[in-house]
């Protein structure tokens, strides 16, 4: 990494320094009442979760337009931002999360089918304890989600759990990134078709 | 007039946009099935080319992407996003080139301001099924493309 002349976490910060701010105590009590209206309409923990994913993807899928976007108006990002290795999305996606959601993130483990990254603030889940008979819900389901949106809209189709939860008594919020496959290009049914 | 027409496709080759700015007596008698003929000519053009700058370029160098494509009476602009939408722009008497600069700065600003503005920021877009034509993204487009000195 040394080598390159742009840094990752240069870059976030520019980035994040020139986006629109929206009031963090207002996004996490809005997140909020979203996830306790979707645990008054599902049962279960599994389609609760199944639907904050949903979201999330359909965030993720668009946002990241926005992402590549600005970050290519960065001088210093001529090379940084192609994802063409699933090993550079780790760099990326901290640039990302740093944009959109203002968290500062480490990377954990890097393995060429996986990786990790952990951040210690989740806005997400500021104010937030889960109820003794939740207390398995995985309450930011929708970043994982958001990142697998991401991902996919750059061929690499992935899963994304959290690892570790510091709201079910972990120390650090973890994230892992399995690669599942690396999509292909190529002319798809709409062309053939129209 | 120079700007021929605009394309958008996706990275399936979905069209998701496009519009034909020319008004010769020529383009009349087209009907959609040759129109989409075309646009599937011009994405099968770019895709192809691609992969052959990829497999010609020498390694070291990443950026592979075709910039333009120039012929006698017409130049193609095209710009590649890393989420893999193209766009296509047909310029024709462009033959100075002296344009060729500010054109793509200016198909830039068309995917960085105006597509994420008007297209992926708008509550009317639906991604999965995409409908460009229920958002502004045309209106915003026209605006600035006939803003440009070289619309003309």
């Amino acid at each position: 990494m040394a080598s390159k002349s742009w840094s990752p976490t240069y870059l976030a910060n520019q980035l994040w320094a020139k986006q629109p701010k929206a009031n963090a105590e207002l996004f996490a009590l809005t997140y909020g009442a979203l996830v306790a209206e979707l645990v008054r309409d599902l049962e279960t923990n599994d389609k609760i979760q199944a639907e904050l994913d949903r979201m999330g993807h359909s965030m993720g899928i668009r946002s990241v337009e926005e992402f590549l976007a600005k970050a290519s108006l960065e001088p210093q990002s001529q090379t940084a931002v192609t994802c063409s290795q699933f090993k550079d999305t780790s760099d990326v996606l901290k640039m990302a999360l740093k944009m959109f959601l203002g968290i500062t993130t480490e990377a954990g483990v890097q393995e060429d089918s996986h990786f990790s990254i952990q951040f210690a603030e989740n806005p997400l889940s500021l104010f937030v304890e889960l109820p003794p008979d939740r207390s398995d819900l995985e309450y930011s389901q929708l970043l994982c989600g958001y990142v697998r949106g991401m991902l996919e809209m750059l061929q690499f189709d992935v899963t994304v759990t959290m690892a570790q939860s510091v709201l079910r008594g972990d120390e650090v919020n973890e994230m892992r990134v399995d690669l599942n496959q690396v999509l292909q290009a190529g002319a798809g049914d709409d062309y053939q078709e129209e | 007039m120079p700007v021929h027409s605009l394309h958008v496709f996706d990275r399936k080759g979905k069209t998701l946009f496009t519009k034909c700015y020319a008004q010769n007596k020529a383009n009349k008698v087209d009907d959609g099935e040759q129109l989409s003929e075309k646009r599937k000519l011009v994405f099968g053009m770019l895709f192809s080319l691609k992969e052959v700058a990829a497999s010609l370029s020498p390694s070291s160098i990443k950026d592979n992407g075709v910039h333009s494509v120039q012929t006698g009476a017409s130049t193609c602009y095209c710009l590649e996003t890393a989420s893999g939408l193209r766009f296509a722009l047909y310029i024709t008497d462009d033959a100075d080139k002296t344009h060729a600069r500010s054109i793509r700065k200016a198909m830039q600003h068309a995917y960085n301001d105006i597509w994420i503005q008007s297209v992926v920021r708008s509550p009317l877009y639906n991604p999965v099924t995409p409908n460009v034509q229920a958002t502004n993204f045309e209106t915003n487009l026209d605006a600035f493309l006939v803003s440009q000195s070289w619309y003309r």
